[in-house]
């Protein structure tokens, strides 16, 4: 309980850090909100400028879809609040051998490391993916069971990403310059924006754990007959965080420390 | 006579051994090469080529989409990566606006060439390598006969217009990074504009599914022409280039003196905070 307070209490120090930096620069706050309202609409209008022609995509007609979509935005808009400039940031210390600094805090580097920079700007198209979805799930007629575990599925989804990139991001400490590694990360989030029913067999099964991220909830949430996907799930992120647990020290004893 | 033949010499040795410099710092680390070029242009056609694949696989009873058969559509996705490959602008007017944070450009401003001078020949280095690139994607397609060879007059064309596309981008990195003089941070502008210009140009979808009254109003915005309209025209399309030409090139000329404006005006604001 009291490491619990500990890292309650760093995490608000974080928050508080990451908020009056953001609000020293409000053109940046506003023209981030600009970027992220971009993304959600030129990504709704695109499907919607599809379904104009069509009645379905795959099994879904477009309200479905559009819940898909609205799911999607909301794990990728939490990820981008919460941790995102996180993995641009790690690459760079480990660049420029500024991780001892941090390694050396008496805290959890691993934690330091992921919750450090949050992108507080994105906060407001945040709340506007989660209405999305809210509204969007109304539209297809969610059942109560599913708007109770929504937000489960959510964190869920989310927990998942986040493993899967902490993963990939173990790259680092083997290669000189990360931004190939991240971008190995920004090519992941492209393949989640769509069902994994649009994929052929085999991508599918060897793509599976990552499509699982919105496609597995979304599927659930829509048919509860989809409950062994749901499980799965679950066992996997937990299986995924355990492997990284015993994984990241291993990967940080590789770390050159290339400032001594 | 022989000052003017001597500047040209400096000229061609400064130019050049810029060029390449920014040549080896680009390939020197090879695997992040690989996955920050070529990479991302392939998983965005493997997407889409899955989607246009499904949409038309699961409504079989439509043949066709706004005249698009499912080959069609493929072919037009398959130019759209080629294109990308050739014109696709890397995101310099970071290390730009990075520089001009920094006070890293008053070096520039005293070197004997220009800065300006010196990130066009940064971005002549970027499309060398784009070249080979696309041409090697481009080389295989043909060998794998995944689509038929251009006539040589749409091969002309179609690389002058993607000369001026990537002109049109370089005058557009330009421009977000000179606004670094004004704003701290750029690369969410050039994200933003990314995500519009990836919308608006077609390369989404074709602009064919678009609704008749917002087609119109792009026609007067040059994104259509940045990919819409040269990837018809390497589909072997009947394709008017003169009108597209001069729009594209009115565009950049425009553009052009504003990006001169700007950074005249840039840097009577610049402190050199950082030297």
């Amino acid at each position: 309980m009291k490491t619990l307070y500990k890292y309650g209490a760093i995490y608000k120090e974080f928050f508080k850090t990451n908020l009056s930096e953001s609000l020293s620069f409000r053109l940046d706050y506003l023209i981030q909100n600009l970027m992220t309202l971009s993304f959600l609409a030129t990504s709704f209008l695109t499907a919607d400028f599809i379904f104009d022609h069509i009645e379905t995509i795959g099994f879904w007609n477009q309200t479905e879809f559009f819940f898909f979509l609205s799911f999607v935005v909301s794990v990728n808009q939490t990820h981008h609040l919460l941790f995102s400039y996180n993995f641009w940031a790690l690459s760079r210390h480990v660049r420029l051998g500024t991780l001892d600094f941090i390694l050396l805090k008496p805290a959890s580097g691993f934690f330091i490391i992921f919750t450090h920079h949050l992108a507080i700007p994105v906060t407001f198209t945040t709340m506007v993916s989660y209405g999305l979805m809210i509204y969007f799930g109304r539209e297809v007629g969610l059942s109560g069971i599913a708007w109770l575990t929504l937000p489960l599925c959510l964190f869920l989804a989310v927990m998942l990403l986040l493993g899967i990139e902490v993963l990939i991001s173990l790259l680092n400490f083997i290669t000189i310059e990360g931004h190939g590694v991240n971008q190995i990360r920004i090519q992941l989030q492209h393949f989640l924006r769509w069902p994994d029913f649009i994929y052929k067999a085999p991508v599918r099964s060897w793509m599976l754990p990552c499509l699982a991220v919105t496609s597995v909830p979304v599927r659930w949430l829509l048919n509860f007959d989809y409950w062994t996907w749901m499980f799965l799930m679950f066992l996997g992120t937990a299986g995924l965080w355990s492997f990284i647990a015993v994984f990241w020290p291993k990967a940080v004893h590789l770390y050159e420390s290339p400032s001594s | 006579m022989k000052n003017l033949i001597k500047f040209i010499k400096w000229e061609y040795e400064k130019w050049t051994q810029s060029i390449k410099t920014a040549l080896i710092q680009s390939t020197n680390y090879k695997t992040n090469f690989f996955l920050s070029l070529i990479v991302p242009i392939c998983v965005y056609f493997f997407i889409k080529y899955n989607l246009w694949s499904s949409i038309y696989h699961f409504n079989s009873g439509e043949k066709q989409l706004q005249g698009y058969s499912l080959d069609k559509m493929i072919q037009y996705q398959f130019w759209i990566m080629i294109f990308d490959f050739f014109v696709r602008a890397h995101f310099f007017s970071e290390n730009l606006s990075e520089s001009i944070r920094l006070g890293k450009i008053s070096s520039y401003l005293l070197y004997p060439f220009g800065f300006i001078k010196y990130q066009l020949s940064l971005f002549i280095s970027d499309k060398i390598i784009q070249m080979g690139v696309g041409g090697v994607a481009l080389s295989l397609a043909l060998y794998f006969h995944f689509t038929e060879p251009l006539k040589s007059s749409i091969l002309m064309k179609s690389f002058f217009l993607m000369c001026l596309v990537s002109g049109f981008w370089f005058v557009i990195q330009i421009i977000v990074g000179l606004l670094a003089f004004w704003h701290e941070e750029t690369w969410s502008l050039n994200v933003c504009l990314r995500f519009i210009a990836a919308f608006l140009s077609g390369s989404l979808l074709p602009l064919d599914f678009y609704p008749e009254a917002l087609t119109k109003i792009l026609l007067w915005t040059p994104f259509p022409y940045l990919i819409y309209f040269p990837v018809k025209g390497l589909m072997g399309e009947p394709i008017d280039f003169g009108p597209v030409y001069l729009i594209l090139g009115g565009w950049i000329i425009g553009l052009s003196l504003f990006m001169g404006w700007l950074w005249k005006r840039g840097l009577k604001f610049y402190t050199g905070s950082g030297i």
